[in-house]
């Protein structure tokens, strides 16, 4: 039985390369604050938990509970942590992009 | 983040780590957006709940599924009984319908902030006589209180009158309104353009300014700013327009422009107590000051200044600005709302009892679920559910009649309502929130009561017995009915009140004839006594002339006019030192009494040859001669109300000779008399050069007469412009609008509620005929005659619809007891209202349980038992 490919979307892509930046410390907020950092592209945070649950629904991601937190109104942390089927989903998505964009230059830019 | 938010995310994530996270991150996000201000961090919270709420969707985790099932089962219900689920709406609609629409009156009266600073704290003052008519502030009380109080911030006073204003179309009267003290100062708004005088260029020797109402602005020149420092020609004066008005400055609506009363300041009796000219005072609270300290201060301040002076002060009448506006509309506003909360009670109680009815027509399927095991609860949402979705649309069709309805209610109150508030009445958020509001709580109210009954565990034994319903829930139905009848009752009365009241005012001795009556005003400045009582002989004489025309009087003001000349009256009877009483001065031309068919009950009219050189004359009212001459004709007697000034200066008691007694003549208001009255030959008076009011009565309609009336004045005087052209009628009717407006919406609302009753009535008797098919067509294949079924099914809903009737009448003595500020000579306890009243109730009750029972009388026996 061959392992199904499993693709990553663009969203999951920048979700991925943020988790791995952030390492033990990605949660909700940090991973909103790296990808708004870095895209400029504000991120709600209801799509970015939908888009955790599905990535963990198809084994890409574990996530776990951290402390109760006061500044959190008491509640914990989700951490998340990319499974090592997620890291090989992200690493194929990241070569993907490069081969498409590899030799184009600038030429594209007006 | 608020906790509602929390609550409501609780419900949208259904796994446990993931809405932890989330929630967390967002309170997260939530206080590092805090610092940017509430309402960029709820505009941001609400982005967030819609991202979330289309991701997971509402109420995934508490069983809302179970809703979605319930609300397309209640949907497919109500579809599959149409006629129902019509009956229902519609009277959902009308009873949110008609509050919704009343709410939004209500509301913008007592709710909407006025266009004033911190208008709150705003009062109007005029003062109250010992006799308890109000009358306008004099002068020196003016200063004395604006000097000493420790209450106001800020104490102005505003002082209407009316100038000429001749442009090159002609001439018109403008409404103008004197301010000294600081008046655009006290209100605390910016002008439109330009600028206001201050209260420093209001005082004596004042340069002659001028601030034109938005409404002149636009009417004269077209809202054109380039009018700031041009002139403004009123009687022969320049004044220089600084500023505009903005549009909605509402206080003392007529005025058309305001100017420094320092500009007349010298023809004003400044040291005179005891006369006034039409002042009041608009005065600023200081921060924090109740009305009522306001008022104690006011009347202390008095009480000093009289045992300094020995001259008698008038007590403060102190008016907060909302209370002014309102006058009675803001009490008879809050009636109608009461009276329409009884029709929407009406409508929920039909509603209750169509749901009743509904529910145990359903008796079986209800108990064929919970056989099959669907729990309680469940079943009391499904019911729940049914009438919230019936009530929601309820509510939607209720706010589209209500749009209508109000449209129709603006065009009933329009005339009633204060100044500047019928532009502010909508259907706003406020009066969208109420509408949602009732449909939830009739919903719960209408809905909860069947619910609980369908529910209970009896009606598992239902389905052995195959027929629905049993006669114990008869009483519930019955107590429903009842209360439908009392409610409609309580409007009947109210409603029969204030027809009642109408019909006294209408029919009122009000001491004159308005009939036919033109009325207008003329001010012409006629450079000496001689030209002015020339230009009136003339222009009578003119009128009279007209076709059509059969009487023209001339006088200083009329029957409710609105305005007033009072005078201290005194006769050879009042003690000497003692001030006198305020009265009534009416002067007028001899037609005055054959215009208004003003009854002579004594002595004679005037006559044209009462004039200035002759003996000096008087007329004086029934009520002035019946006071001070009980038993003794008062012809001959002598009076005096005028000090003229004389040849050398002086001021001199003027006495006139009594020469007739005339009706009394209610001027101030229909539904009471006014003070005491004389009259006096206007060819005779010591005043001359006033405003003139006219009054033409004719044979024809008086509004046919305006242009030839036009074009009289115009001819004789081009710069002698007539205003306020108005047919006594009409004067009188508007008199009457309040009472006509209540009259219309009590009868609306007791039509409506009869209505609904009456439905009520009938679907609880047919469905209780219904019920008893079976004995019923016994009965009747036993040789029961029809008409014997026919009484057999009314006794049963008589006594229902006699227990509302009785306790209906509490209520609407209740209802008229509340009404009494708008009733006139009619108690709430009126035998003919309440017999009325009681007979169309009985009456209505009767024919919509007549007609259930008459079917049944005509079922046929055979197939009712074969139905078996």
């Amino acid at each position: 039985m061959s392992p199904e490919r499993k693709y990553l979307g663009e969203f999951e892509q920048m979700v991925a390369a943020a988790i791995l930046r952030l390492g033990e410390k990605a949660y909700g907020v940090s991973i909103i604050q790296t990808i708004e950092e870095r895209t400029g592209r504000p991120v709600s945070s209801g799509a970015l938990s939908v888009t955790l649950d599905r990535m963990e629904k198809k084994g890409l991601l574990r996530s776990r509970l951290g402390d109760a937190d006061d500044g959190r109104g008491g509640r914990p942390r989700r951490y998340v942590d990319l499974t090592a089927e997620g890291r090989e989903a992200a690493s194929e998505a990241r070569a993907a992009m490069l081969r498409l964009w590899q030799g184009l230059g600038t030429a594209y830019e007006r | 983040m608020p906790d509602f938010v929390v609550a409501l995310l609780e419900t949208m994530v259904a796994d446990p780590v993931s809405r932890a996270g989330l929630i967390g991150d967002l309170e997260e996000r939530y206080r590092l957006t805090a610092p940017a201000g509430r309402i960029r961090a709820s505009a941001w919270l609400l982005g967030e709940l819609f991202v979330i709420a289309y991701h997971y969707g509402f109420g995934r985790r508490m069983g809302m599924d179970t809703l979605r099932r319930d609300l397309s089962f209640a949907f497919r219900g109500l579809i599959a009984r149409p006629g129902f689920s019509a009956l229902v709406i519609t009277t959902l609609a009308l009873g949110i319908g008609a509050n919704a629409a009343i709410f939004s009156v209500v509301s913008t009266l007592m709710v909407e902030p006025l266009p004033f600073e911190d208008a709150d704290r705003l009062v109007i003052i005029n003062e109250i006589e010992p006799s308890g008519f109000t009358a306008s502030v004099a002068f020196p009380n003016y200063r004395d209180w604006r000097e000493r109080n420790e209450t106001f911030e800020r104490f102005s006073i505003f002082l209407p009158s009316s100038r000429r204003f001749t442009t090159v179309d002609g001439a018109r009267v403008l409404e103008v309104g004197w301010v000294m003290g600081g008046f655009f100062e006290t209100l605390g708004v910016d002008p439109e353009v330009g600028r206001y005088f201050s209260e420093g260029e209001s005082e004596p020797g004042a340069e002659r300014l001028a601030v034109v109402s938005h409404r002149l602005w636009v009417d004269e020149w077209g809202a054109d700013p380039s009018v700031i420092g041009s002139a403004l020609t009123l009687n022969d004066e320049a004044f220089t327009i600084v500023g505009v008005t903005p549009s909605d400055f509402v206080l003392y609506d007529e005025t058309d422009v305001y100017l420094p009363l320092g500009v007349v300041a010298d023809g004003l009796p400044w040291d005179d107590r005891q006369t006034s000219v039409g002042a009041e005072i608009v005065a600023r609270l200081a921060a924090g000051v109740p009305v009522e300290r306001a008022r104690a201060d006011l009347q202390a301040i008095g009480a000093a200044v009289e045992a300094e002076t020995g001259e008698e002060v008038d007590a403060a009448n102190v008016t907060g600005l909302r209370a002014w506006f309102l006058g009675d509309t803001g009490y008879q506003s809050m009636m109608l709302m009461a009276a329409v909360s009884l029709l929407l009670l009406v409508a929920c109680a039909n509603v209750a009892n169509l749901l009743f009815i509904a529910s145990e027509r359903r008796g079986g399927e209800m108990a064929l679920r919970t056989a099959l095991g669907a729990s309680r609860g469940r079943i009391y949402r499904q019911l729940l559910t049914e009438s919230m979705v019936l009530a929601v649309l309820g509510g939607i069709a209720g706010v589209a009649l209500a749009v209508v309805g109000l449209n129709a209610l603006l065009v009933l109150v329009a005339d009633v309502l204060p100044p500047g508030f019928a532009g502010r009445i909508g259907m706003d958020a406020p009066v969208l929130l109420f509408a949602a509001a009732l449909s939830l709580g009739t919903a719960v109210l209408a809905g909860f009561l069947p619910a609980l009954r369908s529910a209970r565990a009896e009606l598992a034994q239902r389905i052995r017995s195959a027929a629905p319903g049993s006669v114990g829930h008869a009483r519930g139905r019955h107590v429903l009915v009842a209360t439908e009848m009392a409610l409609s009752m309580v409007l009947l009365v109210g409603a029969g009140l204030l027809i009642s009241t109408l019909a006294r005012l209408q029919a009122v001795d009000k001491g004159f004839d308005g009939t036919g009556v033109l009325t207008f005003r003329v001010q012409t400045p006629g450079d000496t006594r001689e030209t002015w009582m020339g230009f009136h002989e003339t222009l009578r004489d003119e009128l009279n002339a007209l076709p059509g025309v059969t009487s023209v009087a001339t006088s200083n003001h009329f029957p409710l006019a609105g305005n007033s000349w009072e005078m201290l009256y005194k006769d050879e009877g009042t003690p000497p030192g003692e001030e006198g009483e305020s009265v009534l001065l009416t002067m007028v031309s001899a037609s005055f009494f054959d215009t208004y068919d003003v009854a002579i009950a004594e002595g004679r009219g005037f006559l044209p040859s009462d004039r200035w050189g002759t003996e000096p004359v008087a007329i004086v009212d029934e009520t002035l001669a019946a006071a001070r001459w009980p038993g003794q004709s008062a012809i001959g007697k002598r009076v005096t109300f005028e000090q003229p000034m004389g040849p050398d200066g002086e001021r001199a008691d003027l006495w006139r000779t009594v020469v007739g007694v005339a009706a009394h003549v209610r001027h101030y208001e229909l539904a009471s008399p006014s003070r005491i009255e004389v009259y006096t030959p206007i060819g005779q008076s010591a005043a001359w050069g006033f405003t003139s009011y006219y009054s033409v009565k004719a044979s024809v309609d008086p509004s046919s007469l305006v242009p030839a009336v036009r074009r009289v004045v115009a001819r004789l005087d081009p710069s002698a412009p007539l205003y306020r052209i108005r047919a006594m009628e009409d004067i009188i009717a508007d008199e009457l609008g309040p009472q006509r407006a209540m009259r219309e919406l009590l009868s609306a609302m007791a039509v409506l509620t009869l209505l609904l009753g009456s439905v009520g009535i009938y679907s609880v008797v047919s469905h209780g005929t219904a019920l008893r098919r079976k004995e019923l067509g016994l009965r009747i294949a036993l040789g029961g005659a029809p008409s014997e079924i026919v009484a057999l099914v009314l006794r049963d809903s008589m006594l229902p619809i006699g227990m509302g009737v009785v306790a209906g009448v509490v209520g609407a003595i209740a209802l008229g007891r509340a009404l009494r500020s708008v009733l006139y000579e009619v108690g709430p306890t009126d035998p003919v209202v309440l017999g009325s009243a009681a007979v169309i109730l009985v009456t209505v009750g009767t024919v919509s349980a007549w007609l259930p029972a008459r079917r049944a009388a005509h079922v046929d026996p055979q197939r009712v038992l074969r139905e078996e």
